[in-house]
């Protein structure tokens, strides 16, 4: 089944729908004819249109040109020299899933043995099925200036099939392109379980996989068999993973690191079937076997957030020191000491002194080499850039709504910004199966595209208004206050206080107090849940009316938090990577300080 | 005649067979050690004689005489006062995963009253395992929590702890860790950071008590029973050191930070990173009980002899160090941890004191052990070569002038089993 | 030895793949201590292609390394067969049989401790599963070629395939005691081993009759089943965890009964109580030189073990166990000597020899013979005294140690996000010696 069918079909599903019920609460559609006059348009990654034209019909470009009379029907879009991009496409992601269901724990005798679910063997469940359009990820991710994203389910090993998804709509429904798009795979073992391990897993997948050969074999003399024979066993799981065996449907394996990505290749190698290595965050050690084998890569948008800015600061740190004797080293060590003894009391003082203290040769050395580590990564799609591997973005660990920033990084660690533009678009297009009718703008194409004010790439460029399908999707620009030297003390002033804090997760409602302290410049968000435990957030930054902090959860989750504050209340969401989001309110319990 | 001679073989063999079963008795007396080479810290091996008397080194010269001595031929052989190892659980522990055979960690947080020396098993079998190989006197220590109790130094030899009591007892104190305690430790920086000062704030709350109360106890004689604080006040006042247990390089520092501001008397263990910090270990003088040295770096960084070289450093930086094994059933292997010190950059010399008069001195206990000295306590053995070497054979052993059986359950099981009977039917 | 960085390596591994890298080197004027053909003092060894080409004088070399042995100790390199380094998964403790598993999924280059046990002259270790499962999971031989990337680059191609099985009170506390399932004892353990391999026979049998069309429709596959077959034929040989003497006696009765040849007991610290057992079985034994009382089933036990199994006749080894041991095993072979009255030679092959003997690669390594792989290790001072140190380790003919060349700081492969490498207490000052190898990722950290 061609996209376009699919695409057809579901519209008429959709039209159906809408026909079916009255309802006033929604404005009609006026028109699905648009034309988006006089902006710059980025054809393709590296074909730019200069200053035109976009119309665009029934969800798909039918011209691009410059001056394009308006049909009557058309509703025009004036760019205003804006720029104009086809829509990203993200090659992989957790959009729209919701944070992962809190599993009961599992009683069961033998842990060896579980049930296929308990194991975190799903590969008959699809993304789409657990799809759900009220997600803000969907929201986030458009607004970021994608179309559509790859969508695999999140779990265990196999947590199920990826859908190829279009980033808006009212249901899932309206946004499948294609339900059976891929099989997700992870090297993540059950708690306590099998396969609770790198080996279980690995084993678990061997056997999954030749246990799926023998099927196809058995169904096959089965049919075949005019005498009566032993009917196969039914089995979702491995009837799911007929094609992969097939080799019709590519295997995503999540591998951030190299020896993910080696063992990914040793299976692929081993079994046959077609592999996607996704989320790559440390990929160059295998960049040789990569090519050799000619596999398709994602790329982690997860940059490390060590050394963001550091790394510079820290370069010219170490330039201005001269390599010391360890002798040195330890006086150095000494006067410290002595420094911090002789001022025990005053916390100034003390903060002062550390400030102050020199770094030793050996502190100096292994920094360097974690300067040089963060280099290789944040270099890393550089450097597939350079050995020609297409290569396409995942968003995992990464968020969407950090693409530019992230990109950008890679941009200046040497990535070309047209492989940069490819991996949003064309490449994860042509992985996908969709480059045909998505990843450029020309005509025949999906309307799918976004209008920005300033060119992408530039730090202060905004998305207005995101195509998808045809149809705008008009962003609110929030209303950027010039950023006051020293922070924003007029906006801190009303968030700062005691609030409630109540948030609705998958595994219930959790309440509890937060208190936001500290001053404009240095804002402290404190979480006080309802056992009494403390939790200072991290990440603290307040922007207009929406503060943002990261707090720390069972030890090792973070919660990005993002709360919109309107005079004594709050509303906003709880994001954990992996999972998915939750919404959080409150209101003011105290008055300001 | 044949006959007879069978009878008296077969006599023999059953005689050996059950002797097999328990190990001999240490015999007590005069002991004449002839013609052998005595070692001294200050000249190395010298020709000489040894009289042991009492329990004691009577006479250290050559050509000595004594009628009643049981004289005992050294020709060929060296004689070195026993080693003593600076930190061990022996008689504390039996076996370590059977936690009911364990004694040396008590339940909570404060427990400096607890005395190795009460659970100390004279009988345990890893006594005579471990000193078999020249080991005289051991640290008994407790673990556990921020003060885990009081360590006592023993001679392996005894059959009350009284008898073994070889007079040093010191309170350990583990200063609060700021690295991960093993390999699994999944806390993060902040929370390492913030558990660190936490316990810093227990231990500093801990001692301000101790210091009051020393106060009061000073000036007034019926003060309230409280063993959990007047165990350190010996400490507190001045008169006795306490064995802080410390490793990572920052702890070091704020230990000795501590003990300045606190101006406590110490004696530091462990100082894995002791390298790191040679400097000001020097300065503050602080005496350092070291090991064990056969172990891995601490970081995955450090070079990979880091733990061998450890010693010798702090030893040339003229820090006072003796050597540890932290063992229970090997500390035997204390020689082989010196001879590794000694393979990676001591000299022969510092790493032999280290495991004897070093030690000794640490403990303030020199008077007694640590060298081949005329009054000092008879705990010496008597080899075939350089005591660090593996293959040198101990051929006797006295611990406080008894002649011990160089017998153990391994040297019973491999006299048992070398040529098993039955055999194979 | 270069200073190896990850990212250093990013131009050079382009051309480079899978491909294990040889290399050429000259060891001269050693004392050369062959393990099979006796000491050769002030000789040469050449090793090309990574091969020992030539043992002889005044030998020269053209296109390659020179390593001045004089006053030096030529060895083997060291052999271990018995250790957990270089993985990241040891126990896949969830079920007692756990055949289907394979730590050679699990190979971690990037583990320093392959450099520390080159430090100490060790270029093979066997990387085994843990000891949590009766039937534990497959092991895998590995050549400690540190700097390489690609897990696939440690493996020592060809080695026999070996499985990890276990005996006693790990098994017993991991399932019977901890989750209630069998086993629970040690006559539970007997069991578990006569169920999978009576499973197994079923197995080949089904798929034979399969093969040879008797049967129309084949039979479910099971990967775990597989390895047990594997075992059964021979081609899987198995490592066993042991301890007391009745349960070693009773798996050589199991593996009687189904007709299982080789075996080698690991640890087997009461191996010395049935020595004239072992011998007659053909089994090898693995033992620690010194360990003992560290839990009940090894307080009767001797270190005398590795003396009295070699004197009955029993192909023992040394192993460590430990990352922390197999950095001295040459140590470790010293006291094997001090406690009975082994030979030099003899008290050498317990690390050298003998366990290649028992991964089935001595014709391959553990001694200095023309056409062996050039693996040496190259110490001052003999290895068997305490003062050894060992200079150069040379795997396949490369030079991986060089204690001329050896900066502070060898990490492949460093944590971007971690700043300084984090301080870890050791076990040691911890006081704690339980077995951190063998039981890696079955504990439930009580400490």
């Amino acid at each position: 089944m061609t996209i376009r069918r699919i695409l057809l079909l579901s519209s008429v599903l959709w039209t159906i729908s809408l026909h079916a019920q009255i309802d006033y609460d929604i404005i009609p559609e006026v028109s699905n004819t648009y034309l988006i006059n006089d902006v710059h348009i980025q054809v393709s990654p590296t074909d730019s249109f200069g200053l035109g034209d976009i119309l665009i019909e029934d969800g798909y470009i039918i011209n691009v040109s410059r001056n394009i009379t308006a049909p009557v029907e058309a509703i025009v879009i004036e760019g205003d020299s804006a720029y104009v991009y086809p829509a990203f496409i993200a090659g992989l992601s957790h959009t729209g899933i919701p944070s992962a269901e809190e599993k009961s724990k599992p009683n069961i005798r033998f842990r060896g043995y579980p049930p296929n679910t308990l194991a975190g063997v799903t590969p008959e469940i699809s993304a789409y099925s657990k799809m759900k359009a009220s997600e803000s990820s969907i929201k986030s991710m458009r607004e970021a200036g994608f179309a559509i994203s790859h969508v695999v389910p999140n779990g265990g090993m196999l947590p199920g099939q990826g859908s190829l998804m279009l980033l808006s709509g009212d249901s899932a429904d309206d946004m499948l392109l294609n339900e059976k798009q891929s099989c997700f795979f992870q090297f993540k073992g059950a708690p306590r379980i099998f396969p609770a391990t790198v080996i279980g897993v690995m084993a678990k997948w061997r056997d999954l996989y030749h246990k799926t050969e023998g099927l196809i074999k058995h169904k096959t003399t089965y049919k075949a068999s005019t005498s009566p024979l032993k009917r196969p066993k039914k089995d979702v799981s491995l009837e799911a993973l007929i094609p992969v065996v097939n080799k019709e449907m590519p295997v995503y394996m999540n591998t951030a690191k190299a020896k993910s990505i080696f063992r990914a290749i040793t299976l692929q190698k081993e079994l046959g079937h077609k592999l996607v290595l996704t989320e790559v965050k440390q990929g160059w050690p295998a960049i040789a076997k990569i090519k050799q084998n000619n596999i398709s890569v994602l790329l982690s948008t997860d940059l490390l957030k060590a050394n963001e800015d550091k790394g510079k600061k820290s370069e010219k740190d170490d330039k201005g020191k001269d390599k010391k004797t360890d002798k040195e080293e330890t006086k150095a060590t000494e006067t410290a000491l002595e420094k911090t003894t002789a001022v025990a009391n005053g916390e100034e003082e003390k903060k002062k002194t550390k400030e102050e203290k020199p770094k030793d040769p050996e502190t100096i050395a292994l920094e360097k080499r974690k300067k040089e580590s963060v280099d290789a990564y944040v270099g890393q799609a550089a450097l597939f850039e350079k050995e020609g591997i297409p290569f396409g973005f995942s968003f995992i660990k990464g968020k969407a709504k950090d693409t530019k920033k992230t990109v950008n990084r890679m941009i200046e660690a040497g990535l070309s910004k047209s492989t940069a533009l490819a991996a949003l678009t064309t490449v994860p297009a042509q992985l996908l199966g969709i480059d045909k009718q998505v990843g450029t703008i020309q005509k025949g194409k999906m309307g799918n595209l976004f209008i920005c004010d300033k060119p992408y790439f530039e730090e202060a460029s905004q998305i207005k208004n995101v195509f998808i399908d045809g149809k705008p999707n008009e962003i609110d620009i929030k209303p950027k206050k010039e950023k006051k030297e020293g922070g924003d003390s007029s906006a801190f002033k009303s968030v700062k206080g005691s609030w409630s804090f109540s948030a609705t997760t998958p595994d219930g409602i959790h309440t509890g107090k937060m208190i936001v302290s500290g001053d404009a410049e240095n804002i402290e968000v404190k979480m006080i849940d309802e056992d009494g435990e403390e939790e200072n957030c991290t990440d603290v930054a307040l922007d207009g009316q929406t503060l943002t902090f990261d707090r720390k959860v069972g030890g090792t989750m973070t919660v990005n938090v993002e709360l919109t504050f309107e005079d004594d209340s709050y509303s906003g969401t709880g994001n954990i990577a992996d999972y998915g989001s939750f919404p959080i309110e409150g209101s003011k319990t105290s008055p300001e300080k | 005649m044949h006959n007879i001679t069978l009878y008296i073989s077969c006599f023999l063999f059953t005689l050996t067979t059950l002797s097999a079963q328990q190990i001999q008795r240490a015999q007590n007396g005069i002991f004449l050690l002839k013609n052998g080479e005595v070692y001294s810290h200050e000249n190395g091996l010298v020709k000489s004689d040894l009289l042991i008397e009492d329990g004691l080194i009577s006479q250290v010269k050559p050509s000595l005489s004594n009628p009643d001595a049981e004289v005992i031929d050294c020709n060929g052989l060296q004689i070195y006062p026993g080693m003593i190892d600076s930190g061990t659980k022996l008689g504390l522990a039996e076996i370590s995963a059977v936690s009911l055979t364990q004694d040396h960690d008590e339940i909570g947080e404060y427990t400096p009253h607890m005395q190795a020396l009460t659970a100390i098993n004279p009988s345990s079998v890893n006594i005579p395992v471990n000193r078999v190989n020249g080991i005289t006197t051991v640290l008994a220590v407790p673990s556990g929590n921020l003060f885990p109790g009081t360590a006592a130094l023993i001679d392996l030899h005894g059959y009350t702890p009284k008898q073994m009591d070889a007079g040093f007892a010191g309170v350990v104190l583990n200063f609060p860790r700021s690295g991960k305690k093993h390999r699994w430790d999944k806390r993060t920086d902040e929370e390492i950071k913030t558990d660190n000062k936490k316990a810093l704030k227990k231990l500093n709350k801990y001692w301000s008590s101790a210091k009051s109360y020393a106060a009061i106890a000073n000036k007034k004689k019926d003060v309230k029973y409280n063993p959990q604080l007047s165990a350190v006040m010996p400490i507190v006042n001045g008169e006795a050191p306490l064995m802080i247990e410390v490793n990572k390089k920052e702890d070091i520092l704020a230990a000795i930070k501590w003990t300045t501001e606190n101006k406590v008397k110490a004696i530091f263990t462990g100082v894995a990173e002791g390298y790191r910090v040679l400097d000001s270990l020097a300065l503050h003088n602080i005496p350092v009980i070291t090991g064990p040295i056969l172990d891995n770096p601490s970081r995955s960084s450090d070079k990979y002899d880091a733990a061998y070289a450890n010693a010798g450093m702090m030893h040339k930086a003229g820090i006072k160090v003796a050597i540890r094994t932290n063992e229970t059933e090997n500390v035997r292997n204390l020689p082989y941890n010196a001879g590794f010190a000694v393979a990676y950059g001591m000299e022969w010399k510092a790493a032999f004191r280290s495991v004897t008069l070093t030690a000794a001195e640490i403990f303030g206990v020199a008077d007694n052990y640590g060298s081949l000295e005329t009054g000092k306590r008879a705990n010496l053995f008597i080899s075939d070569g350089d005591p660090f070497e593996t293959n040198t054979t101990i051929k006797h052993l006295f611990i406080k002038g008894w002649n011990i059986p160089l017998e153990s359950r391994h040297t019973l099981l491999y006299d048992e089993f070398l040529e098993r009977s039955p055999g194979l039917k | 030895m270069k200073h190896i960085y990850i990212f250093f390596l990013l131009c050079s591994s382009n051309g480079l793949i899978a491909q294990v890298e040889t290399g050429d080197v000259l060891i001269k004027n050693g004392t050369v201590l062959t393990i099979t053909d006796g000491i050769k003092d002030s000789t040469d060894v050449l090793i090309r292609n990574g091969k020992i080409s030539q043992i002889g004088k005044n030998l020269t070399i053209s296109n390659g390394e020179t390593i001045d042995a004089t006053g030096l100790y030529v060895m083997p390199g060291i052999v271990d067969a018995h250790s957990h380094i270089a993985l990241d998964a040891v126990n896949e403790a969830t079920r007692p049989v756990t055949a289907d598993v394979w730590v050679g999924d699990a190979l971690d280059p990037y583990d320093v401790d392959i450099y520390r046990a080159l430090a100490g002259g060790v270029t093979i270790s066997h990387a085994m599963h843990g000891s949590a499962n009766a039937i534990g999971g497959q092991c895998e031989t590995i050549k400690h070629r540190w700097g390489v990337l690609d897990p696939d680059e440690l493996r020592m191609e060809g080695a026999p395939r070996t499985i990890k099985f276990a005996l006693g009170e790990n098994p017993m506390r991991v399932h019977g005691e901890r989750s209630e399932i069998v086993p629970n004892t040690r006559m539970g353990i007997e069991q578990v081993f006569r169920q999978s391999f009576a499973e197994g026979q079923e197995y080949q049998a089904a798929w034979k009759k399969y093969n040879s069309g008797q049967t129309k429709t084949p039979p479910v596959y099971d990967h775990k089943k597989e390895a047990i077959v594997g075992i059964l034929t021979g081609e899987i040989m198995i490592h066993c965890h042991s301890y007391r003497a009745d349960e070693i006696l009773m798996l050589m009765n199991v593996l009687k009964d189904y007709g299982v040849k080789k075996i080698c007991f690991q640890h087997v610290n009461e191996g010395f109580k049935v020595a004239p057992e072992l011998a007659e079985f053909g089994a090898y034994a693995s033992v620690f030189s010194d360990w003992w009382a560290y839990k009940f089933e090894v307080y009767y036990s001797t270190a005398y073990n590795a003396a009295i199994l070699t004197r009955n006749g029993v192909v023992t080894s040394i192993n460590s166990d430990s990352k922390e041991l197999i950095r001295h095993l040459y140590h470790e072979a010293a006291k094997a000597q001090k406690y009975g009255e082994l030979t030099d030679n003899e008290s050498l092959r317990l690390i050298t020899i003998n366990p290649a003997i028992q991964l089935g690669i001595d014709d391959r390594v553990g001694s200095i013979e023309v056409g062996k792989e050039g693996d040496i290790a190259v110490f001052k001072n003999h290895p068997l005294s305490i003062y050894a140190r060992a200079q150069y380790t040379v795997v396949d003919g490369v030079i991986r140690f060089d204690s001329t060349h050896d900066p502070v700081d060898m990490r492949v492969d460093v944590d971007p996000e971690e700043g300084i490498p984090a301080f870890i207490d050791s076990a040691k000052h911890s006081g704690h010696n339980c077995e951190e190898g063998c039981m890696q990722g079955a504990h439930t950290h009580q400490h």
